[in-house]
């Protein structure tokens, strides 16, 4: 597909060198694999061509071109292009060799069909929706003046982030940006040609050429004061006017607009690197593009096109009068160019395969000729043809609309009428879909769907909500950065965490186990809770750290400390992990190092020829079972990565769909198989080394409460690791019955650690080490996971208690939809350099050996009002938390999990002191059935150092 | 229980790992294949709208994980649901062999009411390979739908669009009536107030 592309923007340079701008349209902006979706039509989305183009008589046209319409890509249909010197030609769209014949009513319809072209003075808004969730398109959605919309526009991610390269130089351009992605390189391209303005109410809503009034009604109407407004306006809860990064890129578009030779330079940088630009269209050139196409122009055009019927859209341009003195200016400029106002379709009706059916699109736009919006009925597009217009109009509208309405701070889903009358559907909804909607009992229906949506409205409140909190978070950095700098700056001590973060409402009423503990108590009691988080630890540190043995000279503790804040630099994993692991020993020297490599290799080739070297073991039932088992999976486990994914061996079972293996695949599959004769051998056989990683979390957790309690934390984890082999022998579970072979899961969870190691052996060996903190997970009577998800039900109850409420009414207190997390450590959750960084602060131990609750823990709170908001069921929480998948800032949540730790600790020490002093803790409030002292599971949890500030509590 | 203003399918999906679960329902919703879904941890569900008998329906489609060790998790996925589809890989004779115990554990863990009439949907998957590698015979595998009341059997490739969508509909039509009649005990809550209609008039 890349070469399609590249091939494809070859063609267009190749194209730009032989073609003078004069007779040639210009090729402004071009995405391949923008898929149109065809809702009704078995065939799936079609991929095509979304491009913007200047015609010689300087009009703008947006167009899409199904690939189907260019065959091969090839060079002439693109000659085909140059030919249309017509000024009547609104179409550059180069028509298939061989089109189709074009039969009305028939039910199978053609990619041509779709194609689309349309001039942009012509589009009313533009809805845009970032590649966000979990499917990974990015989206726009076309409304024209008339009313109509053009079907919605799917931008594959891939193509978009990855695969091409301008959006690298794009990133230069505008530095502090999101990576750029088709949707938004459009806006940007279109920036420098029209003037577009970011709604402010309304998140990735822009107006094209918008009237004063329509401005003023998405609060944007006169320009924002401050050079950064969003800033402002964002750092308040539930204002409707945050918004996401990139939609926040598109508010700063206003301060943009006065500088147009910045703005065309920065266009000209697109273009640039979209390889598309002319070469002989200077910067400039942009700048009076801009004036281009204006309001005069384009009330020139209507009238003409009054005359001819091209567009029956009146009373909306008449609230468009009004204009700020800027454009009035570019409306002088634009005067002079004035050309019909056009929505041609593509339609295919010849097979000379050059003429556009012009006369196709005058017959679509007569009919709505000279009649009000709110009376006619919009003749349909093509695209539609084939089902109900007007569905499909709601269809593709309706996401939209919902999607606005999560925006709006809570709306009350009764019906749709609800939706209807609120004032923003008036100004969003086109009337005459409106109406529409009100007559058909089938739209009226399809909006009810809104139901199930809910799952789909909390996701974009959580995007909102994102964009204040990062703000806050920002702040809260600079703060903090600003303090220990030492400049003790006073503003540091407002900011308590999330405090801040949550509803008034809630803090008023909010009522957990364990009383009035609340975070109301935590912020009067002025515990500052911060996190501490650094850099990763740097090849540099690392080696400093050694003396002239190869002994590290910091202790074991400050080192886990250090990772625990920071993690570390990935070329020194391979070394790092090997101590948190347990393969090497805290004190060991280099040269035991070596010494100890071989040992493990020389035992890892010893449990290998158990199986590997016995035919009559691989022949038996239960080998054979298990690896199937483990094939299987293996063969699908991140095959992304470029370690795990090459099919240079054939599958070996040919059992699993065809896909091909490789040796790293192979060898994982060999770690499992040993790993189960590993597991299968009773402790006492096992050579554990003395600082073999902890055992039983609980046991040793209890063991560090009691230490903290008499006064010993100060020696850390140093100590607990000594103390804890002894209980590792006492315990003594078989572990074979426990586990039983491999779980699903498993193989999530020796993917990274084999490929931080690299090899068989150290990798056997890691995942022994992960294996031993987190196999309880897998025991068959599943008593690992569901001690975890108790606990971290009793954390939720103490933390949140509102959220604990709203899970048990919804019928989610099993917590099973943070499962997934809990089982593999969120490797389904984050991107695979983000695991390797959560993993090894998960490793280190340093406040909690089950910091993944915490984890868990501070993504619930980050999604906690999304959820209480707008999702009311048990599927539609796991839907919820299930699409948070690979959208979850790994940073964020950890400084977050971090400051939860130290809220629970802050409740936890309070509970305890006033327990101890005998104070009437329930004196404040009589009607809670309050928990006197901590739940076990909850002491058990906080086994790192105490922070100073709690500590120091009176 | 809620009012549901439309109909709601539940529609559970089990089976094996490595049976094509997660293909068959990505398939039918997203009309899309890979060979590279991860195995399915937890549960995860789609949705998608068809029309059955000329009603608007949504269908819900769980997708659960296969091995057996989860299967404790089962009950709260499967409370409430009006079909159960149980997949198995015509070219592995254990998935097919374990299809007994799979709807033996849905019946129990979903107590649904008339366990004899509940529908099932058996789909016998991955029938694209090549035919030696077959190991269940269509003749086997509807024998055994036969006698378990004559479950509706399906031979699908969700890698290469085969009879999926037609497994499905025969899925959504089955839960379909089972829903009908659950739904006996709540009255059709959509209501059209004349009232608001009319605000829809002037909705300019």
């Amino acid at each position: 597909m890349s070469f399609e592309d590249d091939s494809l923007v070859a063609q267009m340079e190749e194209l730009e060198m032989h073609q003078s701008p004069s007779q040639q349209p210009t090729l402004l902006f071009a995405r391949p694999k923008v898929y149109v979706a065809t809702s009704m039509d078995n065939r799936g989305d079609i991929p095509g061509f979304l491009t913007l183009t200047e015609s010689t008589n300087k009009e703008y046209l947006l167009s899409w071109t199904p690939e189907a319409m260019i065959p091969d890509f090839d060079e002439e249909a693109y000659v085909d292009i140059s030919s249309q010197g017509d000024h009547e030609m609104t179409s550059f769209i180069p028509p298939p060799r061989s089109p189709p014949p074009l039969t009305k009513n028939r039910r199978s319809f053609q990619p041509s069909d779709y194609a689309v072209s349309v001039p942009i003075d012509q589009i009313y808004s533009i809805l845009v929706y970032p590649p966000r969730m979990r499917d990974r398109f990015g989206s726009i959605i076309v409304n024209l003046t008339g009313g109509a919309s053009l079907p919605a526009f799917m931008f594959l991610d891939e193509h978009s982030t990855h695969k091409h390269p301008p959006s690298q130089q794009q990133q230069q351009a505008t530095p502090a940006g999101p990576p750029t992605w088709g949707g938004q390189e459009l806006v940007d391209t279109m920036e420098g040609l029209v003037d577009i303005v970011g709604s402010a109410i309304e998140p990735g809503v822009y107006l094209v050429n918008a009237s004063h009034a329509d401005k003023v009604n998405h609060g944007c109407g006169t320009p924002p004061p401050s050079p950064l407004p969003h800033h402002s306006l964002g750092t308040r809860r539930g204002d409707v006017s945050t918004m996401d990064q990139d939609q926040q890129d598109q508010q700063r578009l206003y301060p943009r607009l006065d500088h147009e030779e910045v703005e065309g330079g920065a266009n000209t940088n697109n273009m640039a690197s979209l390889g598309t630009q002319s070469p002989s269209i200077p910067n400039t050139a942009f700048a009076t593009a801009t004036g281009a196409i204006t309001r005069e122009g384009m009330r020139r055009r209507r009238s003409i096109s009054n005359h001819d019927g091209s567009s029956g859209e009146t009373s909306a341009n008449e609230e468009r009068g009004q204009l700020l003195p800027q454009q009035q200016q570019q409306q002088q400029q634009g005067a002079a160019s004035s050309s019909l106002p056009r929505l041609s379709p593509v339609t295919v009706s010849s097979s000379s395969g050059t003429a556009i059916a012009t006369a196709t699109a005058t017959t679509a736009t007569a009919s709505t000729a000279g009649t009000s919006p709110h009376q006619r009925s919009r003749t349909p597009m093509p695209f539609e043809q084939h089902m109900d217009p007007l569905m499909s109009t709601v269809k593709e509208m309706r996401w939209n609309i919902l999607e606005r309405f999560s925006q709006v701070a809570r709306f009350s889903r009764e019906t749709a009428t609800n939706l209807l009358d609120h004032p923003l559907t008036k100004t969003i909804l086109p009337p005459h879909v409106q109406q529409r909607i009100a007559e058909s009992e089938a739209a009226r229906k399809m909006m009810e769907d809104y139901d199930s949506a809910r799952v789909y409205l909390a996701k974009w409140a959580a995007v909102v909500a994102d964009q204040s909190d990062r703000e806050r978070r920002e702040q809260r950095e600079m703060d903090r950065l600003g303090a220990s700098g030492g400049g003790g700056s006073s503003s540091s001590h407002h900011h308590h965490h999330h405090a801040g973060h949550r509803r008034i409402s809630d803090i008023e009423d909010e009522e957990g186990p364990l009383g009035a503990f609340n975070v109301l108590d935590l912020q009067m009691e002025g515990c500052n809770i911060q996190h501490t988080r650094t850099g990763p630890l740097t090849p540099m540190d690392w080696f400093s750290l050694m003396d002239e043995d190869g002994r590290l000279n910091e202790s074991e503790s400050k080192i886990r400390e250090r990772v625990f804040r920071g993690g570390v630099d990935h070329d020194i994993r391979i070394e790092v992990w090997k101590f948190f692991l347990g393969i090497y020993p805290w004190d060991s020297t280099e040269a035991e190092r070596v010494a100890i490599r071989a040992a493990k290799a020389e035992e890892y080739f010893r449990l290998k020829s158990e199986w590997f070297e016995h035919p009559e073991v691989q022949e038996s039932e239960g080998f054979q079972e298990q690896k199937l088992r483990i094939e299987k999976d293996v063969h699908r486990t991140d095959r992304t990565i470029s370690f795990f994914a090459s099919e240079t061996l054939p599958n070996p079972s040919g059992d699993f769909t065809g896909a091909g293996s490789n040796e790293n695949l192979e060898l994982l599959k060999d770690i499992l198989l040993t790993y189960n004769i590993w597991a299968a051998k009773p402790v006492a056989i096992r050579e554990l080394t003395k600082d073999q990683v902890e055992e039983e979390a609980e046991e040793e957790a209890k063991e560090e409460m009691e230490q903290r309690e008499e006064g010993q934390q100060a020696n850390g984890t140093g100590d607990k690791q000594k103390q804890k082999t002894k209980k590792e022998e006492d315990e003594e579970d078989p572990r074979a019955i426990h586990l039983e072979g491999y779980v699903q899961g498993m193989s999530d969870l020796l993917a990274p650690v084999f490929a931080v190691m690299g090899d068989e052996v150290m990798g056997f060996w890691a995942f022994v080490g992960l294996m031993e903190k987190t196999k309880r997970n897998f025991y068959k009577d599943q008593v690992g996971m569901q001690s975890q998800l108790e606990t971290l039900r009793t954390m939720i109850q103490i933390l949140d208690p509102k959220l604990y409420k709203h899970l048990e009414k919804c019928d989610a207190l099993n917590l099973f939809c943070c499962f997934r997390w809990l089982l593999i450590w969120f490797k389904r959750e984050f991107e695979w350099v983000d695991i390797m960084r959560l993993w090894e602060v998960l490793f280190s131990d340093h406040l909690s050996t089950q910091f993944q609750l915490f984890v868990a823990m501070a993504i619930l709170d980050k999604h906690r009002d999304a959820m209480m908001d707008h999702l009311e069921g048990f599927d539609e929480i796991l839907k919820y938390v299930n699409d948070l998948s690979m959208s979850i800032d790994l940073e964020e949540t950890l400084q977050n999990a971090e400051v939860m730790y130290r809220r629970l600790e802050c409740i936890a020490d309070k509970v305890q002191s006033e327990a101890a002093s005998g104070k009437a803790v329930a004196s404040s409030s009589s009607t809670t059935s309050r928990v006197k002292e901590l739940p076990q599971s909850i002491k058990d949890l906080l086994t790192g150092p105490p922070l100073v500030e709690c500590a120091d509590e009176p | 229980m809620a009012s549901r203003k439309k109909v709601l399918l539940k529609v559970i999906i089990l089976g094996e790992s490595g049976v094509g679960k997660t293909s068959l329902m990505n398939q039918y919703v997203n009309k899309k294949f890979s060979n590279q879904y991860k195995a399915t941890i937890g549960a995860d569900f789609l949705t998608k709208e068809v029309m059955v008998d000329d009603r608007l329906v949504t269908m819900q489609i769980w997708d659960t994980a296969g091995q057996e060790r989860f299967q404790s998790l089962g009950v709260a996925f499967y409370r409430g649901a009006d079909c159960c589809v149980l997949v198995y890989d015509v070219n592995n004779a254990k998935s097919f062999e374990t299809l007994d115990s799979w709807r033996d554990e849905f019946l129990i863990q979903a107590s649904p009411r008339g366990p004899e009439n509940f529908p099932f949907v058996v789909i016998g998957n991955k029938i694209d390979m090549e035919e030696s590698k077959r190991m269940i015979s269509q003749k086997r595998a509807m024998a055994w739908c036969q006698s378990k009341g004559n479950i509706p059997y399906f031979e699908t490739s969700a890698k290469e669009a085969i009879n999926v969508e037609q497994a499905f509909q025969t899925i959504a039509k089955n839960a379909l009536q089972q829903e009908v009649e659950v739904e006996i005990d709540f009255p059709d809550p959509i209501k059209i107030d004349s009232d608001t209609s009319k605000d829809f008039g002037c909705a300019c």
